[in-house]
């Protein structure tokens, strides 16, 4: 079954709608890509699906639980997850409170120091500097704090918007390869990207959203060799 | 010139009051940096805890450092109400800043003349909690006046604790840096909210219950120190409460000072015209967030 | 909406035919004392609003302007015999040049900040008047020369009536023009707004100059109509008050202040007995009306008359 299940979405901003007829599901252990470029709603999407946005109507159901009017918190404290735009994280904190915040949940507090040695493990360079403060980290880290930090909320499924932006190749490389090192660790993946080369090679498929639409899906491959991704994205 | 010990004495004075402008300045700043709300309440919160402690000591003979918890306790369950009832159904709509300090005003308002009309408008007078004093290096300072700024730098201390090493602080640290980070961590964001409301109120109530007998007790009693507050947070920074610490203390002890050189009744003046002149230099503050 | 239009040209035409006539129809000096008393309010209301619910400053320091263009007219008539319109005028210029102080720390803040630089002044400048006690009597209270001296009220009826409609044609012309959609502009948005190119800082301190100056000239004829004049003018007090009338009447539109100022004027009256209760209402009133009618009556009005015209409500 699906373990994300989105079912005629519709988002606005006050009067604006900005959603339109969203469907797409998710399967356990899968990595999905959803494309777009700039003003498409793929972060409009991903803050409706924590319950950040209020739906219109819709349904989006997780784990076979019907979440879309759920509040944002219950929302995480069910396994779904988010890593927003720049990491979500806490400039004036330090990066193992940053963590420490992401086990925020009671039962994760439990965990915590278990948590803690898989984030350290996964990113060494964060262990080197966990009494720096958030803010005065490079982008490539507060990226990967971001992560970490997402990974402290033990999540099931994980939506990650942008991993890649404003990073350098190298760096982007790097969070790639996390985010399969967390995919072997059996979280469910969805990724947003503007850089469908960097999409394709991560998902195994992908939906392509336009204009708040979702305009296209298929595999990584089915989508690599359309005509209009070509045309529109690779500019080929 | 000047007869030194009278200098230094105003200036004990201006740290035993200032003490309590902490407790309502960092209260003040916490909600600004947690919600981004600006409470024109606030200095109810302050007179109620004043009331509070008055009918405690006076009616029930509570000591007062029972007293003053009472009325912590009592008034952070107001502020929870407060919080909920007033400010929570503002918060999804368009222009909701000018909403929140409208309905803050309104509250005040209404209030203040409430309890002018269940409390009687006459100045109500504590006697002091303890008799005599007790003097170091010739400087006197009442036993009140100690009380006061030891429960004050207690209250302070207790704080700072809280925030710093508590899940409860966390979450608090964490909403106000980052609010949808912190939503996405699991934190339920209005709960912080009204936890924090509700403490921010239980401090500006002990400042009101702890002051009670040194100042007389009456239903416009918060209005001196909500402006106060105001000024501190400016000059501390708004958002941060080590800076609402610093600067508490530091106008305190100015506003202890201009009350020896120029003269009681200039005292607001000058603190207002230090602020103006802090928002114009420098509009952060001295460790501003935002 | 021709109906509506044609309606309310009806209506304002009879209002002001009303209020022309009204110490004629009506000359029970009291009845004309509240409604110069309306006037005054409303224009000091009216001008508050380009401030407050145009473009959205939140100043709460109007009652500086009051009193500032309250005391430096009296002053100048007693202390330097100038005619008393004169002083009058002067008075508004006075309170205008001390929007300039209270507005320039104000330009760049925003939001609350204002409030509070505003609130501040205001109460600086309510106690400078206070503790000055050579220059302006303090507490004991100023005596201040008459307008029209040993007239009854009817003098000052008509000359407030002037005023108000001064005020109010100048509101109408100004917050029609390009200025008012500047200020709709500034209040929705100061960022977008400068990146369209507009000068806020002029604009603001236009809108300071205007609204000071006019309430400053409400000001000064109120102290050569009441005589007396106390730093209670400048109190928290009339600022509560202006904020009331606002907010019940509709914040961001021309009648709102002043249909506000006229039912806050007549509640008021019937409720004398419960003077007591007066402000604890006013608060309640204020809360009441941001929880469950943020556009005041003027909206309330509005939407009914949409309704009965079968349309839905135009925006």
């Amino acid at each position: 079954m699906y373990l994300l299940d989105v079912a005629g979405l519709n988002c606005a901003y006050g009067r604006s709608q900005v959603l339109w007829d969203i469907s797409f599901h998710v399967r356990e252990a899968e990595i999905v890509a959803i494309i777009g470029s700039n003003g498409a709603g793929k972060t409009t999407l991903l803050r409706a699906l924590s319950g950040l946005l209020p739906a219109l109507s819709g349904k989006v159901e997780f784990n076979r639980q019907r979440i879309e009017r759920l509040p944002p918190h219950r929302i995480v404290e069910l396994g779904l997850s988010q890593i927003p735009e720049g990491g979500g994280i806490f400039p004036y904190m330090t990066v193992l409170e940053n963590l420490k915040v992401g086990a925020f949940l009671p039962w994760n507090w439990k965990k915590m120091s278990q948590n803690l040695d898989v984030v350290f493990q996964l990113f060494p360079d964060l262990a080197e500097r966990k009494n720096q403060l958030a803010g005065t980290l490079s982008g490539g880290e507060r990226q990967m704090l971001g992560i970490g930090k997402g990974l402290m909320t033990s999540p099931k499924l994980i939506l990650i918007d942008e991993p890649s932006s404003g990073l350098a190749p190298k760096l982007v490389l790097r969070v790639f390869d996390t985010i399969e090192e967390i995919q072997k660790r059996n979280v469910t993946i969805v990724l947003v990207e503007q850089n469908i080369h960097h999409a394709l090679n991560m998902g195994s498929r992908a939906y392509v959203l336009e204009n708040g639409r979702i305009v296209l899906e298929g595999t990584s491959q089915e989508l690599m060799g359309h005509e209009h991704v070509r045309k529109a994205y690779l500019g080929i | 010139m000047f007869d030194l010990s009278i200098l230094i004495q105003q200036v004990v004075y201006g740290l035993v009051i200032g003490s309590s402008y902490v407790l309502m300045a960092a209260g003040f700043s916490l909600i600004w940096g947690i919600m981004g709300v600006l409470n024109l309440a606030h200095g109810e919160f302050y007179m109620l805890g004043a009331y509070i402690a008055y009918y405690a000591c006076s009616l029930l003979g509570f000591n007062p450092l029972l007293s003053t918890l009472v009325a912590m306790v009592g008034v952070f369950s107001f502020g929870v109400i407060f919080e909920r009832a007033l400010l929570s159904p503002l918060y999804g709509r368009k222009g909701w800043e000018m909403s929140t300090v409208l309905i803050t005003v309104g509250a005040s308002i209404l209030i203040q003349n409430g309890a002018l009309v269940i409390f009687g408008e006459k100045y109500k007078g504590l006697p002091m909690y303890f008799d005599g004093e007790v003097e170091i290096w010739k400087i006197f300072l009442s036993y009140d006046r100690l009380v006061v700024f030891l429960v004050g730098c207690f209250l302070i201390a207790f704080l700072w604790y809280l925030m710093k090493y508590t899940r409860v602080g966390m979450a608090m640290r964490a909403v106000s840096q980052n609010r949808e980070g912190a939503y996405l961590t699991g934190i339920n964001v209005h709960k912080v909210f009204y936890i924090a409301f509700g403490l921010s109120a239980a401090f500006a109530a002990a400042g009101g219950a702890l002051l009670a007998p040194i100042f007389f007790v009456y239903p416009t009693v918060g209005a001196g120190p909500l402006l106060m507050a105001f000024a501190i947070v400016i000059f501390g920074g708004f958002g941060s409460v080590k800076g609402a610490i610093v600067a508490g203390f530091m106008v305190g002890v100015f506003e202890s000072l201009v009350v020896l050189i120029i003269s009681s009744a200039w005292k607001d003046v000058f603190v207002f015209i230090l602020v103006i002149i802090v928002l114009t230099l420098r509009p952060r503050g001295l460790f501003g967030i935002q | 909406m021709e109906i509506q239009r044609s309606l309310k040209s009806i209506v304002l035409f009879g209002l002001f035919l009303l209020l022309s006539f009204f110490p004629l129809l009506f000359p029970d000096p009291y009845l004309i004392h509240l409604v110069i008393l309306f006037f005054l309010f409303g224009v000091l209301v009216s001008s508050w609003n380009v401030l407050f619910g145009y473009m959205g400053i939140f100043c709460f320091g109007q009652q500086a302007f009051f009193g500032t263009g309250a005391y430096s007219s009296a002053l100048l008539a007693l202390n330097f015999g100038v005619p008393i319109p004169v002083c009058i005028v002067i008075g508004g210029l006075f309170a205008a040049f001390s929007s300039i102080l209270i507005g320039l720390p104000t330009l760049r803040l925003r939001g609350a900040y204002v409030a509070l630089v505003t609130l501040a002044f205001a109460e600086v400048m309510r106690m400078t008047c206070s503790n000055w006690v050579g220059v302006t009597r303090g507490q004991l209270g100023l005596t201040v020369p008459a307008l029209i001296p040993g007239a009854g009220r009817v003098g000052y009826y008509y000359v407030s009536f002037l005023l108000f409609l001064l005020s109010v044609g100048i509101l109408v012309k100004v917050m029609r023009s390009s200025f008012g959609y500047v200020a709709v502009a500034i209040r929705e948005s100061q960022d977008a707004a400068t990146s369209l190119g507009i000068d806020i800082v002029k604009y603001k301190m236009l809108a300071f100059l205007l609204s000071s100056f006019l309430s400053g000239m409400a000001g000064a004829l109120y102290a050569h109509y009441i005589l007396i004049l106390t730093p209670d003018i400048m109190s928290l007090h009339i600022m509560i008050t202006i904020l009331v009338m606002g907010m019940l009447g509709g914040l961001g539109t021309l009648p709102g202040p002043i249909l506000g100022a006229f039912v806050l004027l007549f509640l008021s009256e019937y409720l004398r007995e419960f003077e007591q209760f007066r402000f604890i209402i006013y608060g309640a009133l204020i809360v009441l009306s941001v929880l469950f009618v943020p556009g005041g009556l003027i909206t309330g009005m509005r939407f009914i008359g949409a309704k009965l015209e079968g349309k839905g409500l135009r925006k």
